[in-house]
């Protein structure tokens, strides 16, 4: 067990969660994702003087050489506003109180009035160049059983479009999501280990759940900031599930951890950064034995290659859940392609010979590794090798490692991480003067919060798990209609039934919340048995017959016929036990009688 | 549009100064209110009660005034990191644009403290904002107004078009270009279209509709179209050069009397009316002319400058159920021309129907009485297509009662009558001139594609 303290933990989370308010924060489109996009607007996007702190003319007019982004968009998701033709409407109302909503749920002070702003982004994923951001509330917390987390801000801000194609030529995005109000909310860093981690954002998430959100994939983002005290500040996105963030927490010390070891090696064998270039070596696999690469040359793909001094042994190092060797491929990756390295089975490959001739051509000593990278000859839009770059890449993070952990930011991939792109820096933030202030202090004065869902399971007299999947369940509202039938009959209708009839295949969407008020009234009077609700509704679903006449099929028998039946059995089998008599009597009496009941009468009538 | 807060030079009100000069403290200190720490930022919006303040992540935030605040630090306001610009440089064998501005936002840029737009008044703030000008042309920049193109009148555009005149005689450039707010491009197109007549290099006018602090503004395209086009064809004229459609893809280069803003906000707003676009001219510089019949440049021919214009005339729409009495007072208060917008063809509620347009007799007297001393114009307020006064009863009626169709769009009508009252007094000249044909503003025939 890692004593966390001790190596300096520093966790911070940055929850994303879009809004269910009816319509977009700055105008009037739907909240709706879109499944095809028939138009596009393409744009050049320009970086404005000053911008991005480049002074420098040339490397100014190297800029607005910009690559062509193509927005894709659906007119049923996406208007006037979001292709930067008109400006915004706005904010929404019904969002800016459920961003009020969550401030209050987090115990945070909110700002007497809002002011709007514009966030530049650099990689055009908003049409405009920047994102519409306001600061709402701070200094609130979140209860964890490891102590209390601070959360440092809560902004209300619109989402981005989604990249969807790229080319050394253009970008392109799909906007149908572009303008959906998101609520950020940001931890201060003192959370102190992977499990609070896991807990604070799960926490979040269910206070988050109390309130009128949007429910499915996609509608919550969860990264990750990680840092020790020798390391440096990482973040993680991209978590599908959340279940992983407490494994990438901890992946992510153990890698820092490795990469310091990583240091304190090279240092120990005097390693020196040098801004080495990789080698055309296309020549050396003119005859080779690897299919892989002979397909490559074949097709006049290149091969590159270069001495990385000092690093033998360090690339087969695990750092978190890989080795070394496979964390340097994903710098390489981002310039699409791969690395094959001097610590791998070279036999696997059948590069054996060809790794033996490039360590003796590249100077490579007993301490020296070599790795090599390859594929077909791209260039970028300013004529550079993709395949150069790529190398660079390898090289210069391989340097980085005398220095320590670079920040950076990751993807969640399995239980780690692997590289997605540096660091962004701080979009500028510059007032949004096409949005009028809005003074908040009365409007939040009058704001209440439902109760949440911690306290709605309080309240509930179900078994803990049953309450437990209630609350996170989507059929909540149902169950809090229906309770009255019965709290652990309707729940587990609810969760259990309508999983397994899924399971099969059945259309339970066919099931309207009328359908079972009636369903479940007639097991309150008795008509039916409880335990036939699941056939019943199977059969509804699949006969489309009225629930009415189903129902009838199912109907109880009258009290004294069962009677009647039972004292039967009782009379055919003299010898046998409850439990047996039970069997026979469920036998012939399954869907017609309550099993309780039966079980019931037969403890009496046996006597 | 951002750049139009009222309050940018507003401060905070006074009993909340009076407050803040007790405690010694000044826009930009560093202060501390209801446990918010933060920059103390100038009053440019919100409720009264308020103040702004920049806190660390950059975030501005509205804080109710409490006597409770707190001067943390003194501090100077940040100045925004300059573009290191160098020297402006002109490049010999380049053409020379010379580029005249009157306000709008192509020629400003935004200081991302307060949010304030400040206007470029220099080639090299241009040249930095937007670097590929300088591989087509050296440029000039001469800053004429900083207005809002609403406050614009007839006084505004004769003083541009003495100054594009300047211009050209002193210097030859190749092309002149004006920057401009886009509400009323269409009238100032028109105005300098007659007061500048046999022009020997084309003007340009350019304007932006989204602004220019933003990646995606469409200014800089408009730009880099504008002189690519002038420097690159013999095309002479005044024309308005802005985006085609909503794609960064190419703009159109639309002739001066012909134009109108179709849209308050879209990047294309500008559509030629009977009449297409002359070019279309690509971000990359290639230009497709849709048109031939354009006056070829001319180095050597002379300006034929006419800046007459009487401000005593009106813009007059119809609309059902029209008060006559608008016209009685205009004609009361000196009024020496009306162009008047008529529905459809031209017409205008003349005729009494039935019990309740009875009334609409004294509309047809007064129009009668009126045109003897008044030169009542006819456009129509469909704007596309000609008037006809021809063919319906109507029509025929108000021709009759002195009015006049011309074949322009209201507001070119509107302008050419200032231009051509400020010439006579001669009610009979007055029409003749209106109905003269001088710089191609009258629709003599329509393209079937224009629409």
């Amino acid at each position: 067990m890692l004593d966390y303290k001790k190596i300096g933990l520093k966790v911070g989370l940055e929850i994303h969660q879009q809004l269910d308010s009816g319509t977009k924060l700055f105008c009037r489109c739907p909240i709706k994702r879109s499944e095809n996009f028939p138009e596009e607007t393409r744009r050049r996007l320009r970086a404005v003087a000053g911008e991005m702190g480049i002074t420098d003319k040339a490397a100014l007019y190297e800029q607005t050489k910009s690559k062509l982004f193509v927005y894709k968009y659906n007119t049923e998701s996406s208007c006037l506003v979001e292709l930067d033709e008109q400006p915004p409407v706005g904010p929404n109302l019904k969002a800016l109180e459920i961003a009020i909503q969550v401030c209050k749920l987090l115990e945070c002070d909110i700002v007497d009035e809002l002011h709007c702003m514009r966030k530049t982004l650099i990689d055009g994923s908003a049409v405009s160049g920047f994102q519409r951001t306001a600061f709402i509330g701070s200094k609130g917390k979140v209860r964890t059983n490891e102590g209390v987390v601070g959360i440092t801000g809560v902004m209300l801000e619109e989402d981005s479009g989604t990249p969807s194609a790229r080319s050394t030529e253009h970008v392109e995005y799909k906007i149908d999501r572009l303008g959906i109000p998101l609520v950020e909310i940001a931890t201060d860093a003192s959370i102190c280990s992977p499990e609070q981690a896991q807990e604070t954002a799960e926490n979040i998430g269910l206070l988050l759940r109390s309130l009128s959100v949007v429910r499915g994939i996609g509608s919550i983002r969860q990264d990750v900031n990680v840092s020790i005290a020798q390391g440096a500040r990482v973040e993680i996105k991209g978590f599908q599930e959340l279940e992983k963030i407490s494994n990438a927490v901890d992946n992510e010390v153990k890698r820092q951890m490795a990469l310091i070891e990583i240091k304190e090696d090279l240092i120990k064998k005097g390693f020196k950064a040098q801004d080495i270039k990789a080698e055309d070596a296309t020549d050396f696999f003119k005859d080779t034995k690897s299919n892989a690469i002979r397909k490559i040359v074949g097709e006049n793909g290149r091969v590159f290659a270069a001495k990385l001094s000092k690093f033998k042994g360090l690339l087969k190092k695990q750092t978190g859940d890989r080795t070394f060797g496979k964390e340097l491929s994903a710098y390489a990756a981002a310039h699409g392609y791969g690395i094959i390295h001097s610590d791998e089975d070279l036999e696997k490959y059948y590069l054996v010979n060809e790794f033996g001739i490039l360590k003796k051509h590249l100077k490579a000593g007993e301490e020296d590794a070599i790795f090599i990278t390859a594929g077909a000859k791209r260039n970028d839009a300013g004529g550079i090798g993709a395949l150069e770059k790529a190398a660079h890449a390898v090289i210069q993070r391989a340097n980085y490692c005398i220095i320590g952990v670079p920040e950076e930011t990751r993807m969640a991939d399995g239980f780690g991480s692997k590289y997605m792109r540096p660091l962004p820096g701080a979009g500028r933030l510059y007032p949004e003067s096409d949005i009028q202030p809005v003074f908040l202090r009365d409007m939040a004065e009058k704001i209440k919060t439902p109760k949440t869902l911690l306290e709605k399971k309080k309240e509930m007299n179900l078994p803990e798990e049953l309450a437990d999947q209630i609350i996170r369940s989507k059929y909540l509202p149902w169950y809090e209609e229906l309770s009255r039938f019965g709290e652990t009959l309707v729940a587990s209708t609810l969760l259990n039934t309508f999983k397994e009839l899924s399971r099969r295949g059945l259309d339970i969407t066919r099931i309207r919340k009328e359908d079972l008020s009636y369903l479940f009234t007639e097991v309150i009077n008795r008509k039916v048995s409880k335990d036939s609700v699941s056939l019943i509704l199977e059969r509804y679903i699949l006969s489309g017959s009225e629930l009415r006449n189903i129902i009838k099929e199912f109907e109880l028998m009258d009290e004294n016929e069962i009677k009647a039946v039972i004292r039967k059995i009782i009379d055919k089998n003299h010898n046998a036990n409850e439990g047996a008599l039970m069997g026979i009597a469920m036998k012939e009496l399954r869907g017609k009688a309550d099993g309780e009941r039966v079980m019931k009468l037969i403890r009496e009538m046996k006597s | 549009m951002n750049e139009r807060t009222e309050a940018r030079s507003a401060s905070y009100n006074s009993e909340i100064e009076k407050e803040l000069e007790k405690k010694s403290i000044k826009v930009w200190d560093r202060i501390e209110v209801n446990n918010i720490h933060g920059i103390l930022m100038p009053k440019s919006s919100g409720s009264k009660d308020t103040l702004i303040v920049k806190i660390d992540n950059g975030y501005n935030v509205g804080i109710v005034f409490n006597k409770n605040i707190n001067k943390i630090s003194g501090e100077k306001q940040p100045v925004d990191k300059k573009l290191k610009i160098d020297k402006y440089k002109k490049v010999e064998g380049l053409p020379t644009i010379s580029i005249i501005t009157t306000g709008g936002t192509v020629a400003s840029r935004i200081d991302y403290n307060t949010g304030a737009t400040h206007a470029l008044n220099t080639a090299e703030e241009i040249a930095a904002a937007i670097p590929e000008l300088q591989k087509a042309a050296n440029i000039r920049l001469i800053p004429a107004f900083q207005m809002w193109s609403e406050d614009m009148e007839y006084y505004h555009w004769v003083k541009l078009a003495e100054r594009i005149k300047q211009e050209i005689d002193e210097v030859q450039p190749d092309g002149i270009i004006v920057i401009h707010g886009t509400d009323i491009i269409h009238y100032t197109t028109a105005a300098l279209s007659l007061m500048l007549q046999d022009l020997p290099v084309p003007v340009l006018v350019v304007g932006s509709q989204r602004s220019s602090d933003r990646a995606s503004s469409d200014a800089a395209m408009n730009m880099i179209c504008a002189v690519n086009f002038m420097t690159k064809t013999d095309f002479s004229g005044v024309a308005v050069c802005m985006h085609a459609n909503m794609n960064d893809d190419f703009c159109h280069v639309q002739e001066g009397t012909h134009i109108r803003k179709m849209h308050t906000s879209r990047r294309d707003t500008f559509k030629s009316i009977n009449v297409i676009p002359y070019a279309k001219v690509y971000y990359n510089g290639t230009v497709e002319f849709l048109r031939n019949d354009y006056c070829k440049k001319d180095k050597n021919r002379k300006i034929n400058i006419i800046t007459k214009f009487d401000k005593n005339i009106a813009l007059v729409k119809m609309y059902p159920g029209f008060d006559y009495k608008i016209i009685e007072n205009l004609a009361a208060n000196g009024v020496r021309g009306i162009v008047l917008e008529g529905s459809g063809f031209g017409n205008f509620p003349i005729n009494p129907i039935d019990d309740f347009t009875k009334y609409h007799q004294k509309l047809a007297d007064l129009f009668s009485s009126v045109s003897k001393n008044v030169l009542l114009i006819m456009t129509s307020q469909a704007i596309n297509g000609n008037p006809n006064l021809n063919v319906y009863s109507t029509g025929r009626i108000e021709q009759k009662l002195g009015i006049v169709p011309v074949d322009m769009t209201p507001e070119t009508a509107f302008v050419k009558l200032g231009w051509v009252l400020g010439q006579t007094n001669d009610i009979e000249k007055a029409k003749e001139m209106m109905l003269n044909n001088y710089v191609g503003e009258i629709s003599e025939r329509i393209d079937p594609r224009a629409f």
